[in-house]
């Protein structure tokens, strides 16, 4: 039985600048976007 | 005489190679233009890390992402063409080869064995194809390695057939806002409308081997595409799903005839790194490498 699915080990070297896109403060640009989109959506759909 | 077998076999791993680590060259356009006109910081950092990515890839012919996608063939195989059902044994040799020399990342997983570590599943089924069977002596193999993450966001649905286009219009907005940032945009989007529930979404995929930019020659469809391209970057989902940069590189349709009782709608969603890679063989075994 193989227990793993999908693993790559890699090796990095000056990896990044990196986003952030949640933070210890709460912040979070994937949950605002999410929102943003979900607002779009319903303006598009009411344009359709 | 060439064994046409094995060409076919080393072609189509050749071909698991191009995909997996170069992309089409109007994608890559795509995303530098992208790049270019993206205004806010934070969505062009993600357009130039995906833009330094694939040059690199390219560099050094490493994977360009690290999910390398579950394999599928679109196999057109001409009436005089000398092999037929070997093509599908030397494809499936070509996949597990291609595992081990690109390398790939083993990715057809067993509900009960676990991953094969091939890329090829013990049931059969994976890769999978899609045979097509057409006039004249040549084959023409095109490889679509496709990402788990953005096929994890495509959409079908039996819509009212009263609804009608703006019924289907209104389904392809719902399933790219349902995806918003979760598959890696910039998004390609493939849409098949008709046929049955298994058809539209197969004409949905293969909708996305069209090159971007290139439109359904019936105009009544490709305005729908352009509308839609349109309409969908107004989500504002942005580069890596941040809100800034595109959101949808292109929309590309394919109809089908429907039912009169139904109006079945299949959305296919492919991350940035829309890969795929084409050749022809003719009969003889001489490979033309489709323009990439």
């Amino acid at each position: 039985m193989v227990l793993y699915e999908c693993l790559w080990v890699y090796e990095v070297e000056e990896f990044g600048p990196l986003t952030v896109t949640i933070d210890a403060q709460g912040g979070n640009l994937t949950a605002e976007s999410k929102k943003n989109i979900e607002a779009n959506k319903e303006k598009i759909l009411k344009e359709l | 005489m060439k064994d046409i077998a094995q060409v076919v076999e080393d072609t189509a791993a050749k071909l698991l190679k191009i995909a997996a680590t170069i992309l089409p060259s109007e994608v890559k356009e795509a995303l530098i233009t992208g790049e270019k006109e993206t205004e806010g910081s934070l969505g062009k950092s993600q357009l130039i890390a995906i833009n330094e990515n694939v040059g690199l890839a390219e560099k050094f012919s490493k994977p360009m992402c690290q999910d390398t996608g579950l394999v599928s063939f679109f196999v057109k195989i001409g009436d005089k063409f000398p092999i037929r059902s070997e093509v599908k044994t030397a494809l499936i040799k070509a996949t597990k080869r291609a595992t081990e020399d690109v390398p790939l990342r083993p990715n057809a997983v067993d509900m009960f064995e676990g991953n094969t570590k091939n890329n090829v599943g013990i049931r059969g089924f994976v890769p999978w194809f899609y045979f097509d069977l057409v006039e004249g002596e040549d084959c023409e193999i095109i490889a679509l390695p496709k990402g788990g993450g953005s096929s994890n966001v495509g959409k079908m649905k039996m819509i009212p057939p009263g609804k009608g286009i703006k019924g289907v219009k209104e389904f392809v907005v719902e399933a790219l806002a349902a995806a918003g940032p979760l598959a890696c945009p910039p998004y390609a989007v493939g849409v098949g409308v008709g046929g049955g529930e298994d058809m539209c979404m197969n004409l949905a995929k293969k909708a996305l081997l069209r090159p971007l930019f290139e439109y359904h020659e019936d105009s009544k469809i490709s305005e729908i595409e352009k509308e839609l391209l349109t309409t969908l970057n107004k989500l504002e989902i942005g580069a890596m799903g941040l809100g800034e940069g595109p959101s949808v590189l292109d929309v590309h349709m394919e109809f089908a005839a429907r039912h009169p009782a139904s109006l079945p709608v299949g959305v296919v969603i492919s991350c940035w790194a829309l890969r795929h890679a084409g050749a022809t063989i003719d009969e003889e075994g001489n490979v033309e490498w489709h323009p990439h």
